[in-house]
């Protein structure tokens, strides 16, 4: 297997947007083209989305991007891992150059969301469920509660603790021009937000979003053709979880998770302490503090405290969601895996300006489908 | 009495509410249905948002019904309680216009 570089990376404004979703791939693909300095020559181009036919009555978006671009006759194909179709697409790619079969790969991930109401968003999202529970009624959001209400009751955690993941990536986001939310919040704002699904308020979850964003690979030993600044790809890992979660023997494990960090850490010869930067699913507030403990980074039970000391603020030891994370950067569905290693290789390459956290040459994504029903985990180093 | 039905697995006794073709402990292929009567709420949420055709708010829940095996449905209970004694009860799950999905969901044993 070849070692494969990132070369060049681009991103959409996240947020609500007049364009469609192939309209906003192609604005972040040629973002990425012009950082790599590339404008011919892939052999091929991934595509993660998740539910454009739902949102938007779209298929092909494989061979619309390639068209948009002018990069025909590149074979196209789109990828979809429920809300880690990103992620998945990078590791598509990956495998692309690792194998020789491709010198020069395009990925793109990205969704456009903000047509369709929140309930009908809430269905559409809820398309990952098992048809027993999803007859029931079942949302992501409502899953994700009924584990935070076990966890905070499990570990005697703070409902502070979690409305304070919400408060850093908000303070992250103020600091990031692409973010969907430019606005600091309160712990006390958080709390005094609507209900969603209890014990969870508005402020815990993210927004509904539409963007896009990018990234150009090459096989490492060519990469100085594109950048003085690769970032390796070093570990990559997936898995699944049951369909259904009352199959699950606890609800508060995400078993994909930590399954899917064990393979990229062996991969990489990685260990978590090792990681200098991360971005964690943090679909809801809950969910950074559960992911980072199966990720190894905090202790079973300790997450709360440990993020709400400050362990992953921008100058904390382990600095988690410095794009603001779902959060605030916001969460166009397919797009979000691949947004997550944009962050990182900017960071690796201290192109962060104000959130740059310090010299990082060691970054992690964790990419969440569903309600952890898969996981995929990319692992990013300096390359240079 | 209204029941869950869950599938016991003939080749090592494992059972869940999901049907699947192939036992996930042992992988065997002969299941054989029972009833689940009486289960234990382990967690629960109240819904202010929910998807077309669902009454709001909703409150749904996770009952341990013994031996591991768990579901997942709406309560029709006005002040769930972590702990609380649960029963299945038939009802309706989804009215979109005039077409109404019937259900089990839990009640209050
Ligand atoms: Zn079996």
């Amino acid at each position: 297997m070849r070692q494969v570089a990132i070369v060049g990376v681009g991103m959409t404004k996240i947020g609500k947007s007049d364009k469609n979703v192939v309209e906003l791939l192609a604005e972040a693909a040629l973002k990425a083209m012009d950082d790599a300095g590339v404008g011919e020559g892939f052999d091929e181009v991934f595509v993660g989305n998740m539910a454009a036919g739902e949102f938007e009555g779209m298929s092909g978006l494989g061979d619309a991007l390639v068209s948009m671009l002018s990069l025909e006759p590149t074979p196209a194909i789109r990828i979809e891992n429920m809300t880690a179709s990103g992620a998945s697409a990078i590791h598509a790619g990956w495998l692309s150059i690792a194998s020789g079969k491709s010198s020069l790969v395009l990925v793109a991930g990205g969704e456009k969301m903000t047509s369709a109401t929140t309930e009908k968003t809430a269905d559409i999202v809820a398309s990952f469920t098992h048809p027993v529970e999803r007859d029931q009624g079942v949302t992501l959001p409502a899953l994700v509660a009924m584990a935070a209400r076990t966890y905070l009751e499990r570990y005697n955690a703070s409902r502070e603790s979690l409305a304070y993941v919400a408060v850093k990536n908000h303070h992250n986001g103020s600091l990031n021009p692409l973010a969907q939310f430019q606005r600091r919040i309160t712990v006390e704002e958080v709390l005094s937000s609507p209900v969603i699904c209890d014990p969870l308020r508005l402020y815990d979850f993210c927004p509904i979003s539409d963007g896009a964003a990018a990234l150009v690979l090459a096989p490492l030993e060519d990469a100085g053709r594109y950048t003085d600044k690769p970032v390796k790809i070093t570990g990559i890992g997936a898995a699944t979880d049951t369909h259904a979660i009352q199959e699950r023997d606890d609800i508060t494990r995400m078993d994909a998770v930590r399954i899917a960090g064990e393979k990229a850490y062996r991969m990489s010869g990685r260990k978590p302490s090792d990681v200098h930067v991360a971005e964690l699913h943090d679909m809801a507030t809950v969910l950074e503090i559960m992911i980072a403990e199966e990720l190894g980074f905090f202790k079973r039970g300790s997450g709360w405290r440990e993020i709400e000391r400050g362990a992953a603020d921008l100058g904390g030891e382990l600095p988690i969601n410095t794009s603001g994370g779902l959060k605030a950067r916001g969460h166009p569905l397919g797009g979000t895996g691949v947004a997550q290693v944009v962050e990182l290789v900017m960071q690796l390459q201290g192109r962060c300006g104000e959130r740059q956290a310090g010299e990082p040459r060691i970054g992690l994504a964790c990419n969440l489908a569903g309600f952890a029903n898969a996981a995929a985990v990319t692992i990013v180093e300096r390359g240079w | 009495m209204t029941s869950i039905v869950a599938y016991r697995c003939q080749g090592c006794g494992h059972t869940s509410t999901i049907k699947r073709l192939r036992c996930s402990k042992c992988r065997g292929r002969d299941f054989a249905e029972v009833k689940l009567e009486k289960g234990v709420l382990i967690t629960y949420t109240v819904m202010n948002v929910v998807r077309p055709g669902y009454a709001k708010p909703l409150t749904i829940g996770l009952a341990d019904f013994g031996e591991g095996v768990k579901a997942l449905a709406q309560l029709a209970i006005n002040n769930p309680r972590v702990g609380m004694k649960v029963k299945p009860a038939q009802a309706v799950l989804r009215k979109i216009e005039n077409r109404a999905l019937l259900g089990t969901i839990f009640e209050e044993a």
